[in-house]
């Protein structure tokens, strides 16, 4: 509901409350005041009525002693017999007796005898009964009232008053008693006169007089006894009207005992009321204030809530629209009000919010701009991320199927690995043993489970034989240098035997290069070296048994040739020289096989020094001169003199040439050229030997490197030739890091070449050399 | 050919043959022979003779030793540490070679290479060259 509704209702409702409760409040304190007021008002009554009543009676009884003493009344009444009749009785005159209120006046005299009535009738009757009473009482010289008499004999209720008459004499004798008759009705019309019930109740509790009968003999009836009782409790001031409440009824007495000279007859004057009704009057003001405050307060309240208005709600309802405006965004309104009290002021601060809220509000909207770019952004990489993560599970799904099948290679190689006969070993990049296959436990003699996570090439295991350096340079070759290493190693298996492996091992890399792994391949070769040392023992016998006795030939026979055991004829000569030549071939052959033997071992002996090429090839012709002369040949020899010196080993250089040149030589004839050059070219020098000899057939030049071999062409007439010396030369060529080729035509010559690199020849640890 | 005075040369060879051979050469160069077929052999010679031999022809491989014991048994001798040795053998690898040489012998030479008459020729050359140091 709207706040000036509240207001006014609130401050209606309050001023009306107010009103009540102030009215009620005023009702209750000045009920009491009302109800005494009440109580006094009717207690003025009855006392009032009571005075009226007694003043009344009063009159009466002053009236009746003045009649009494009015001469008439007293001549009646002294000329008693001197009258009997009518016409000579006075009259009386009851010109001042008021004769409404007198049912009756009698004169009596002495003998009571009835001297006149206003009842004619009455004239010379005998007084009887309560009259003859209240005459002896009269005659007793006493004004005398009685009560209220109502009987039979009385059916209408009479005070009747008497008061003795005096003669004119001195002593004033009585001379009579005049009797009157009050009417009681005049006061019961007494009663009627007053507004309020009231009732006269004699001290038996009869009521004698009242002007609502009814009503307050039904209710007396039930009270009086209360009534009385009360009555008969109060000793003091019984002239004292008084209030009882009972049964919500107000009731005022007032028992009457005298009222001056009067003597009364303890009459109760009475007097009831409703509380009700004595209120009435009260409370009909009280409503009537009552309304005039309700309309006053209405009319203070629409006022107030008027002003109210003004002053507060008006503003508080501005602020309320402004700030319904607000909630609906428009931040834009500001308030206008320029009270300058407190709803003044928060309308400033108000007014000051907006302002920094419609700041707030525009620097929020940035915010939410940047921050929504922002999501917008995360959010659309969040979609690249997950179009990504599609493509990666498809990518995924994919790699899993490659990976099975890979699995399923892996196994093979897994297989080949496990099942092989070279001891295999695995080895961290740290060369701690990951894997160890079947072969390396059976070689070694230690399981997987003793090997693995052991480093390799320890004692504890079946390395750790060789000298340190060695196994630096070992580690330095495939750790630092990430080449493979090969070699021999010397090992022990867990029995303690000491074997020979020939060793292979190698670095594995990632793609960055880094060792990831290293993969170690052994050969026991323990057996082949066995064998190999007993093919060099061979040699080294054969060497020696097959020489000695060549050598025993071969000096036996040259002293023969010399004449040493006496001068040979001609023909023993020619014999011993056959022998001597058969002899020296043999000798070549020894030697060749056991070159051949030697080179094949690997176990040459490579020698290299600064060489001059060109010199040595010189050297070497120089020692086939000989040959030389006896074939006529013609031998050129053309020397680069820039060549620079190359590092070689001497001897089997020398072999190789000395090879090409005796085949030039040889195959060749008579009186044939062989030329040779050697010249540099790039990285490498190429010395060319040629000739104009018979030539390699085309069909046999794939074999022309092989052992024993010998040409067709020139075997028939050239028997002598081991067809060894060219694979000799190939071999030391070779390991040279050389090379050695060919072209040749049958009928037109053959030339070699062979080139060997600038840098030289790697030298080799060896164990023999040739010829040796 | 050169001709010798009175040269005396050991010659230690367990191939009877070749040792024949070489000992029948040397004298028709007229040098003076020791022959000997073991290396304990001629060790006991050695300290028998008054005069040690100008020369020792020495084969490598003997029964009882190999030349490199033999040289140190000779070392061991200051007046035999002095005798030329010219170790003449069948085999003859770098080592073997080296080893010898260092030992202090002359030459080292291959039987199959060379004649008799060349070796004997090697010997003299030393063996004259050497009597003239001394003759100085």
């Amino acid at each position: 509901m709207k706040l000036s509704w509240k207001v006014t209702s609130a401050v209606v409702i309050s001023s009306i409350l107010t009103m009540l409760v102030v009215t009620t409040l005023v009702f209750f304190l000045s009920r009491n005041a009302l109800e005494t007021a009440a109580r006094a008002n009717r207690a003025e009554t009855v006392s009032q009525t009571a005075d009226k009543v007694n003043r009344f009676l009063y009159e009466r009884y002053i009236d009746l002693a003045t009649f009494a003493e009015r001469p008439s009344v007293i001549y009646s009444l002294e000329a008693p017999t001197q009258a009997s009749t009518s016409a000579l009785v006075p009259k009386l005159d009851y010109a001042n007796m008021k004769m409404e209120y007198w049912d009756k006046i009698m004169s009596v005299n002495t003998q009571g005898k009835i001297v006149d009535s206003s009842r004619k009738q009455d004239r010379g009757q005998q007084l009887i009964g309560v009259d003859q009473q209240v005459f002896d009482q009269a005659m007793a010289g006493v004004l005398i009232t009685t009560d209220l008499i109502h009987n039979e004999d009385w059916p209408t209720p009479t005070l009747i008053f008497a008061s003795p008459v005096r003669g004119s004499g001195t002593n004033r004798p009585i001379v009579g008693v005049v009797i009157a008759y009050f009417s009681w009705q005049n006061v019961v019309e007494v009663l009627e006169g007053v507004l309020s019930p009231m009732a006269i109740f004699d001290q038996q509790g009869q009521i004698i007089a009242a002007n609502n009968a009814e009503q307050i003999n039904t209710h007396i009836q039930e009270h009086h006894q209360q009534i009385f009782q009360k009555i008969s409790q109060q000793t003091n001031d019984r002239n004292q009207a008084n209030s009882l409440i009972i049964d919500s009824t107000m009731v005022t007495y007032i028992s009457q005992l005298g009222y001056l000279d009067y003597k009364g007859n303890n009459w109760i004057f009475f007097s009831e009321i409703s509380n009700q009704l004595a209120m009435d009057p009260a409370v009909q003001n009280a409503v009537r204030v009552g309304m005039a405050m309700i309309l006053v307060f209405v009319v203070v309240a629409i006022l107030t809530s008027y002003v109210f208005r003004q002053i507060i709600t008006k503003p508080v309802e501005q602020l309320s629209q402004s700030v319904t405006k607000i909630t609906q965004g428009q931040l834009s309104t500001r308030i206008s009000l320029t009270s300058k009290d407190e709803i003044g002021r928060l309308a400033d601060a108000f007014n000051k919010m907006l302002d920094k809220l419609e700041q707030t509000q525009q620097s929020v909207e940035h915010q939410v701009e940047d921050k929504t770019k922002e999501v917008m952004l995360q959010k659309s990489n969040l979609d690249n991320q997950q179009k990504a993560l599609l493509n990666i599970l498809e990518d995924v799904e994919e790699e899993k199927e490659v990976t099975k099948a890979l699995a399923t290679d892996l196994q093979k190689f897994q297989l080949a690995v496990a099942n092989s006969s070279e001891h295999m070993i695995i080895t961290d990049a740290e060369g701690l043993i990951v894997y160890a296959n079947q072969a390396a436990s059976k070689i070694t003699g230690f399981s997987a489970e003793e090997m693995i996570g052991q480093k390799v090439g320890t004692a504890k295991l079946w390395g750790g034989q060789m000298s340190k350096a060695f196994y630096e340079k070992l580690w330095q070759t495939v750790k630092v240098k990430k080449q493979t290493f090969a070699g021999e190693i010397n090992n022990h298996r867990k029995n303690g035997e000491k074997y020979i492996a020939e060793a292979s091992i190698s670095p594995i890399l990632d793609a960055k290069g880094k060792v990831t792994y290293f993969v170690a391949i052994e050969r026991d070769v323990t057996h082949a070296k066995e064998v190999d040392r007993m093919k060099t023992e061979f040699i080294s016998l054969a060497s020696h048994q097959l020489r000695t006795p060549l050598s025993a030939m071969k000096w036996f026979l040259e002293m023969l040739l010399n004449n040493d055991a006496g001068k040979l004829n001609k023909q023993q000569h020619e014999f011993v020289q056959n022998i001597d030549t058969s002899n020296e071939r043999m000798i070549a052959l020894v030697n060749s096989l056991l070159n051949i033997s030697r080179i094949e071992s690997g176990r040459i002996i490579i020698d290299p020094h600064p060489t001059d090429l060109c010199k040595l090839i010189q050297e070497v012709a120089a020692e086939l001169k000989q040959k030389m002369v006896e074939k006529k040949t013609k031998f050129v020899l053309s020397c680069n003199n820039r060549l620079p010196l190359i590092k070689l080993d001497q001897k089997l250089i020398r072999e190789v040439f000395k090879n090409l040149l005796t085949n030039a030589i040889k195959y060749s004839p008579p009186g044939s050229e062989v030329i040779v050059l050697v010249s540099s070219k790039g990285q490498e020098v190429i010395a060319q030997v040629s000739d104009t000899g018979y030539g390699i057939p085309e069909a046999e030049q794939g074999k022309v490197f092989e052992r024993f071999f010998r040409a067709t062409n020139v075997v028939k007439f050239e028997t002598d030739g081991t067809g060894l010396g060219l694979y000799l030369a190939k071999a030391i060529v070779e390991s040279s890091k050389g090379k050695i080729w060919f072209k040749s035509q049958v009928g037109k010559g053959t030339t070699f070449w062979v080139s060997l690199p600038l840098s030289g020849s790697p030298g080799k640890k060896g164990e023999v050399s040739l010829d040796s | 050919m050169v001709q010798a005075h009175s040269f005396t040369v050991m010659v230690l060879e367990d191939e009877a043959l070749l040792l024949q051979a070489i000992t029948k050469k040397l004298q028709l160069n007229q040098l003076q022979t020791i022959s000997c077929t073991q290396g304990k052999q001629a060790i006991d010679y050695l300290r028998e003779l008054e005069n040690p031999p100008d020369a020792i022809w020495l084969d490598y491989y003997l029964k009882d030793m190999d030349g490199l014991n033999f040289m140190n048994e000779l070392k061991k001798n200051k007046v035999w540490a002095k005798i030329p040795v010219f170790v003449v053998s069948n085999s003859a690898d770098d080592e073997k070679v080296h080893s010898m040489l260092a030992l202090g012998a002359k030459r080292y030479l291959l039987k199959a290479q060379y004649r008799l008459e060349d070796i004997i020729e090697i010997v003299l050359k030393t063996l004259s060259s050497k009597s003239f140091d001394k003759k100085v």
